[in-house]
């Protein structure tokens, strides 16, 4: 009972960093990110593949090295190159002719598609990890079992999110950036340059998109389906946190991370207990799907206080 | 190559129904609904369930008539339709291609998880061909092929009738100027909901005609590649907004679709590789097209409202 809460804490801890990377697009480009959960999966792979030729290295506590360390910036660098990529070459000429909205989600979703076939070309379909021996783990009372790398992945989850918010409201460029999502053409009229915001947010949010796939891949495994899974509760996070506001999505994060793991094993205890024949264990991404609806029928504009504009 | 003539007329008319289908809401009233895999499963699973012979511990073996389970699979895909519409219509675009995205997602988990309604992930094989009794192995393809061709002229003559109507102009006015239409009156709600029930039946009924033109399915038949991202592409490549369009768009791409595989068997490339290829190659097709050719194939045929001057508008 009481692990699965740490696992939801995990889990969330990753949610909330992939749905910033959402957020940050939605907040200056207007449209939900499909392929963030595909550009979450490729993040994860890139540094996979950094370190087929960075050595691991090892530190004290946690079972990872220094190697994935220096392959989680690289991949970072390389997947905020690929996503200002995708977003010059597709989707700014789309924002020149002043597409509709349609528009960007299918060529969001043709891109779903040509990332994850390449990400299955390329690495292939079997689970991988980063690390290849047995992982230490601590077994605590109460049937927690957590290891370092777990306990690393929510601590640097915490501290993203806190540089995160710091730039955003205590930073010139910052401040630029909620001007141009509030209002672009004033925003142009005082002397922030449009295009170079775009670049920025685009760079923000691969950062963010890789940090969360190299995390689950540490805190779980690498699978080529892994952010396609974790789509729904992003969304969630996203829109339940308001707007995308950056402390509503780690809270909206943890929110639905509990709920995926704790809340599952609950209904499981109510369902065998009434005698309803329904197996939990397959149904945690409906979970997440249904309070999704929950939230955008009753409230469209998340239940923390404040947006992303006005917190 | 008979036999592939045969196989083609059997797919493409199948794909051109779950186009037509798809044509209808996102072509003409502008719902991006992402849900299309589910409710095809849906119809095919309904289908399956109603004329099959025999259960086996699962629902079914009713042994209808297969024209019953047609009406069966349109009923249950169109009352999952408004099921997903009264829940998701009244929101947002984006939004609601979130939520559809996400209720289609729902329907492929329960079919893969309820064993008593479905037989999870083994699937249900066995399934027959109308008319295949009478006519032999030989020529059933050819027998369903043209029949599913009939069913599809059918069902695109009634959406021809239904688009020129005073209803069809009101759905592609919903998609050029919502506003505008509200202000004259139209519930804008109902349309939609009308739109999405009907186009969810005619995806259901296209469902249908694929399992039994399969002979086999399980939840995995109906992935959102096969038939959410396929769909789409040839809706957009025939031009959406425009019923010829749709059927033109589903036997080209279909065709290219299973021309690629034989290509692919000559080439060099492991057998588990091909189908990614195959995706990489669509998805890349489908993002050029919305890049250097919004119109499609054919383009579409009519704009209503004057106002709505951008390209794109007229083109979506």
């Amino acid at each position: 009972m009481l692990g699965s809460i740490v696992n939801g804490i995990i889990l969330g801890s990753i949610i909330t960093l992939g749905g910033l990377g959402i957020s940050y697009i939605l907040l200056i480009q207007n449209y939900f990110n499909f392929t963030g959960g595909t550009f979450f999966t490729l993040g994860a792979y890139l540094a996979f593949a950094f370190l087929s030729i960075i050595p691991m290295g090892s530190f004290p506590v946690v079972s990872f090295g220094p190697g994935l360390i220096l392959a989680l910036i690289l991949s970072m660098i390389v997947l905020a190159i690929i996503m200002t990529a995708v977003d010059k070459f597709l989707y700014q000429p789309l924002r020149k002719r002043n597409s509709p909205f349609m528009f960007f989600y299918l060529t969001a979703f043709g891109m779903l598609f040509v990332l994850r076939s390449l990400i299955y070309l390329i690495w292939g379909p079997q689970l991988k990890n980063y690390i290849s021996g047995v992982r230490k783990t601590y077994h605590l009372a109460g049937g927690i079992n957590i290891s370092p790398d777990e306990i690393f992945v929510v601590l640097a989850t915490l501290i993203i999110v806190g540089i995160v918010y710091y730039f955003q409201y205590y930073t010139k460029l910052g401040k630029a950036m909620l001007a141009t999502a509030n209002d672009s053409r004033l925003a142009e009229i005082s002397g922030i340059k449009n295009k170079h915001v775009h670049t920025t947010v685009t760079i923000i949010a691969g950062v963010l998109t890789a940090t969360a796939g190299v995390f689950y891949g540490l805190a779980i495994q690498l699978r080529p389906i892994m952010g396609f899974t974790l789509l729904m509760a992003m969304f969630f996070a996203v829109v339940c946190g308001g707007d995308g506001a950056i402390l509503g999505t780690l809270g909206a994060g943890l929110i639905i991370g509990i709920t995926q793991e704790f809340g599952s094993e609950i209904l499981q205890v109510i369902f065998d207990s009434t005698g309803i024949p329904i197996e939990m264990s397959g149904y945690k991404q409906v979970l997440a799907f249904l309070l999704l609806i929950v939230i955008l029928t009753t409230k469209p504009h998340g239940i923390f206080q404040g947006t992303f504009l006005e917190r | 190559m008979i036999a592939y003539i045969a196989a083609l007329l059997c797919m493409g008319s199948v794909y051109a129904i779950i186009t037509l289908g798809y044509n209808l809401q996102w072509g003409y009233t502008g719902l991006f609904n992402l849900s299309v895999f589910g409710l095809a499963a849906a119809g095919g699973y309904t289908s399956v369930i109603l004329t099959g012979a025999t259960a086996g511990g699962r629902l079914g073996g009713y042994g209808l008539p297969f024209i019953i389970g047609l009406v069966g699979a349109a009923m249950v895909s169109g009352i999952l339709g408004g099921l997903i519409g009264m829940a998701t219509l009244h929101l947002e675009f984006g939004f609601f291609a979130i939520s559809t995205l996400g209720l289609g997602m729902t329907i492929q988990i329960i079919l893969k998880n309820e064993q008593w309604l479905s037989n999870g992930v083994w699937g249900i094989g066995g399934i027959h061909k109308p008319l295949s009794g009478f006519v032999g192995n030989d020529l059933s393809n050819w027998v369903y092929g043209i029949l599913a061709f009939l069913i599809m002229l059918l069902i695109f003559y009634l959406l021809e009738r239904v688009v020129k109507s005073p209803w069809g102009r009101i759905q592609m006015a919903i998609k050029e100027d919502e506003k505008l239409t509200e202000m004259l009156g139209k519930k804008v709600f109902s349309y939609r909901f009308q739109s999405l029930v009907l186009g969810s039946m005619i995806i259901g009924i296209g469902g249908a005609m694929f399992a039994h033109y399969q002979g086999y399915i399980n939840p995995m038949s109906y992935t959102d590649i096969m038939m959410c991202f396929l769909p789409l592409l040839m809706v957009v490549a025939g031009g959406s907004g425009n019923n010829k369009g749709s059927i033109v768009g589903a036997f080209v791409i279909w065709g290219a679709w299973s021309v690629s595989e034989m290509v692919a068997g000559y080439l060099p490339i492991s057998s588990a590789k091909i189908p990614h290829i195959r995706t990489l190659v669509v998805g890349i097709v489908i993002i050029s097209l919305l890049r250097w050719r919004p119109t499609g194939i054919i383009g579409r045929e009519q704009a209503v409202s004057s106002t709505a001057k951008n390209k794109d508008i007229i083109a979506s």
